[in-house]
């Protein structure tokens, strides 16, 4: 048993990274014509019902755009000369996600900074928190281990008969 | 009949307009008498606006065509009982349905606020009669539903074919019902901030009405996502439209909020943040009422197209101002006591909680604005849809379902890294086998199979933690059952969030199935033709044509052999109304707890043949089971509890 605990966090990096790695590599490659059509029709908006994709619109022209696309990559087209064959006959806002170039940049990379700030944020956070805590009190650090929950329930159950002083065994503390 | 509810309106309107000032007179005359007369109007105003309600229930019933809105919203041939859709299916009857909801809210706050809140109650009240009293009034002069036309027509519009649903009887009152709600926990942070005595009576009934306005919300939104999974034909349950993303977003910071009151309810901390996110989800709330207002479903083109949506703008602006203004204000007050024991302590993990759901919320926002954004400074429109907020918000929310299954692990105050790596132990492995056999299965996209592997490491967390207490109780002589019930008992706030926990867990095993498997295929079949998709062999047998008075119906029957060859007929319903010139659907499922087989039929074409859309949706089950297990879930963190003398206990578990 104590062997199988000190094997455990090796076992998880490895399997994780490991799998990573393979996920990485297996997806990607091999997608049909159709599977490509359908990824295709999901970025682009029909241009008469606004908010609805070509895959969602049940309206002629997403019919009509959805056969281009099929007709297309038939024909041998990459993903992106369709994409901006749709742009140059109805405009920027046929795609789904404003592309990442010019001043469409920013939507962006505002969605990419918003894990790396929300982390920048609870560090400063937590340390000028813990520096106010620190500048006001030392205070007492009772390290409770999470695991012992039975130790620690046994422990309450005596604390909290010993407080009412009726020995009742199982009362319990609504803020346990 | 109809001039009774004008009548009744306006009466509603007087009445709140004196209830907020007559509260604001009271206070600042200190007079005892005009703000217990002022508060008397809580009660009073529902009663005139049931009357307002009523009498247009008995106009549509009547088919009373002299009101343009019943013209607009129903006909002669709708079946009575899409009443209750067709009264908020506009905008003015959704107008006074949220007043109607706002004003029982109001009564109820008022009623059972607690003696410890009597000084802030004056103030509470004023601000609910505040907002109140704008909605009442831009009814009244902009949106009147009792408006009449200056003649009487024969028939009216009849009510738009894709709200006659029963996922429509739910899901747009909860929803509206959730957005208003905030007002309530948002007034009693703001009447406490007026008074300027700053302390932790309100925490309780703020965490009662936040946590019940939280659940209202999650299930309108998971109504929503079912009636669009079986109707709007697509085979999706959510688009990242900008009406969805209004409705999300205060819930994103509600969610924040029932967490991190908890810490000022457990260590009296976060006294300031909660106040904040409170303002938020309140300003989020209107926002999402304001972009509510072009009609049941508009879209960003609309965006203050009419004058009603500049005056709700104008409304979110000046409740912004006065919210952070009297923070502001305040700021002195508020100064808290921070005493954070450790980095590593269930404090912290909320406040990482809080930060990573803001952020999901900013993202959102800044996806809901950003066309408007591009309109002013580059002059062209955008769209921005689902595979900005795939890409975005997905890892956001991949590592929010990590803190969730973390977070829970960490002990209130102070932690080591020692016992935290011990407490992950059992999840972690838990998970990693779930990931290993995935991948044996054939799950290999990245992201499909880690997030399984976080909602096993979740699931495990919180069973074990449910195994361990009710084996440690079980000890004392109680059986298995009586020893879970009496843990669960013990700390209802907790073990019913971890249901609520368990209930995220299993809506992301639906979307993440479906997302990343999903099967989809659209055919055209003839009489007698069949088609293979998956392992579903799928044939199309005849359409039964029905002719009803205001519409045609399309029942397209479908044979379907399983892979163990078991014969299921499926039927898959279309509709074509004359009179809207629109056509509806209804998805045939067949559900079951690995995956559903989902039909609907797209298109009659001219010569006899039928337009499929097929789709196999892995886990699909999981999402709306969801819904119960939230609600479940809240209900115990709700339920009241005796409290005990000997409430203060800074214990870890």
């Amino acid at each position: 048993m104590l062997r199988l605990r000190n094997l455990a966090q090796p076992i998880i990096v490895i399997t994780l990274l490991t799998s990573i790695l393979a996920g990485c590599f297996s997806s990607s490659n091999g997608l049909t014509i159709e599977e490509r059509a359908q990824a295709l029709d999901k970025q682009l908006i029909c241009p008469i019902c606004p908010t609805e994709t070509i895959d969602q619109s049940q309206v002629q022209l997403a019919k009509q755009m959805k056969n281009i696309v099929r007709e297309r990559l038939t024909g041998g087209a990459s993903e992106q000369e369709i994409l901006d064959f749709f742009v140059s006959r109805y405009g920027e806002d046929v795609l789904a996600a404003p592309p990442a170039h010019g001043f469409n940049l920013t939507i962006w990379i505002v969605g990419a900074l918003a894990l790396p700030s929300a982390i920048l944020i609870l560090i400063l956070t937590l340390r000028s928190m813990r520096r106010a805590t620190t500048a006001q009190s030392p205070s007492s650090k009772e390290n409770l281990d999470i695991s012992d929950i039975g130790q620690y329930l046994i422990q309450a159950d005596k604390e909290i008969s010993e407080f009412l002083g009726t020995g009742s065994k199982h009362e319990q503390s609504d803020e346990v | 009949m109809a001039e009774i509810g004008s009548i009744s309106l306006y009466i509603a309107l007087t009445l709140s307009s004196y209830g907020l000032i007559g509260s604001i007179l009271g206070k600042f005359f200190l007079s005892y008498q005009i703000q217990r007369s002022a508060l008397r109007t809580a009660y009073l105003i529902p009663i005139s606006l049931l009357i307002s309600t009523l009498s247009l229930v008995i106009a549509f019933l009547n088919h009373d065509f002299r009101l343009e809105y019943v013209a607009d919203h129903s006909n002669l041939a709708m079946n009575p009982i899409y009443t209750w859709v067709a009264f908020y299916s506009g905008n003015e009857g959704s107008l006074l349905y949220i007043a109607m909801v706002l004003s029982l809210l109001t009564a109820i706050a008022v009623k059972f606020m607690p003696k410890s809140l009597e000084s802030i109650k004056p103030y509470t009240f004023a601000i609910l009669s505040g907002i109140l009293t704008f909605f009442l009034a831009v009814m009244t002069f902009m949106a009147n539903p009792f408006d009449t036309l200056p003649f009487i027509p024969a028939d009216g519009q009849g009510i738009n074919p894709l709200l006659t649903h029963p996922g429509m009887f739910f899901h747009p009152p909860m929803l509206m019902a959730g957005l208003i709600g905030v007002s309530v926990p948002f007034s009693i942070a703001m009447g406490m901030l007026i008074t300027g005595h700053i302390s932790n009576n309100w925490v309780e009934f703020g965490r009662v009405w936040s946590l019940l306005i939280w659940a209202t919300l999650a299930i309108g939104l998971l109504l929503g996502s079912w009636w669009a999974y079986t109707i709007l034909g697509w085979g999706g349950y959510w688009a990242w439209d900008p009406i969805e993303n209004v409705a999300l977003m205060p819930w994103l910071v509600l969610t924040a909020f029932i967490h991190s009151i908890m810490v000022q309810k457990r260590r009296g901390l976060f006294k300031v943040w909660n106040i904040v996110l409170i303002n938020i989800a309140f300003t989020l709330a209107l926002f999402g009422m304001f972009i509510n207002r072009g009609g049941p479903v508009v879209s960003v083109h609309s965006f203050a197209s009419s004058a009603l949506g500049w005056v709700f703008l104008g409304f979110l602006a000046f409740s912004l101002v006065f919210s952070f203004g009297v923070f502001y204000l305040r700021r002195t007050n508020l100064k808290g006591t921070a005493s954070l024991d450790s980095m590593l302590s269930r404090e912290a993990a909320f406040l990482a909680n809080n930060i990573l759901l803001l952020a999901i919320a900013f993202v959102t926002l800044w996806g809901v604005v950003f066309p408007l954004v591009s309109e002013v400074f580059q002059g062209t429109t955008v769209t921005v849809a689902a595979p900005f907020y795939n890409k975005v918000n997905g890892p956001l929310f991949f590592v929010l379902i990590f803190l969730m299954g973390v977070g829970p692990l960490i002990p209130w105050r102070n932690s080591s890294w020692g016992s935290l790596r011990k407490a992950i132990q059992l999840p972690g492995l838990v998970a990693t086998g779930a990931i290993i056999l995935l991948l044996l299965m054939g799950i290999t996209k990245p992201f499909a199979f880690l997030s399984y592997g976080l909602c096993a490491f979740v699931a495990t967390g919180i069973l074990r933690e449910w195994i361990k207490g009710t084996l440690s109780l079980k000890g004392k002589g109680h059986n298995y059952a009586f020893a879970f019930v009496k843990l669960v008992a013990a700390n209802r706030p907790r073990y019913g969030g971890y249901i609520a926990h368990l209930a995220l867990v299993s809506l992301a095993l639906g979307v993440i199935g479906s997302s990343f498997y999903g099967i989809q295929k659209d055919v055209i079949l003839a009489k007698g033709e069949s088609v293979k998709v998956d392992t579903y062999n799928i044939e199309y047998i005849e359409t039964k044509v029905l002719i009803k008075a205001d519409r045609t119906e399309f029942l397209n029957y479908l044979n379907v052999t399983d892979d163990r060859n078991r014969n299921i007929e499926m039927m898959a319903w279309r509709a074509f109304y004359p009179d809207q010139n629109m056509a509806a659907t209804r998805a045939a499922i067949k559900s079951t707890l690995i995956e559903d087989l989902y039909i609907v039929s797209t298109e009659a074409l001219a010569d006899g043949r039928v337009a499929f859309r097929i789709l196999v949706n892995p886990l699909i089950w999981w999402m709306w089971f969801a819904g119960p297990l939230l609600v479940t879930g809240t209900l115990i963190a709700l339920w009241p509890q005796s409290t005990v003398a000997f409430s203060k206990s800074d214990y870890p578990m």
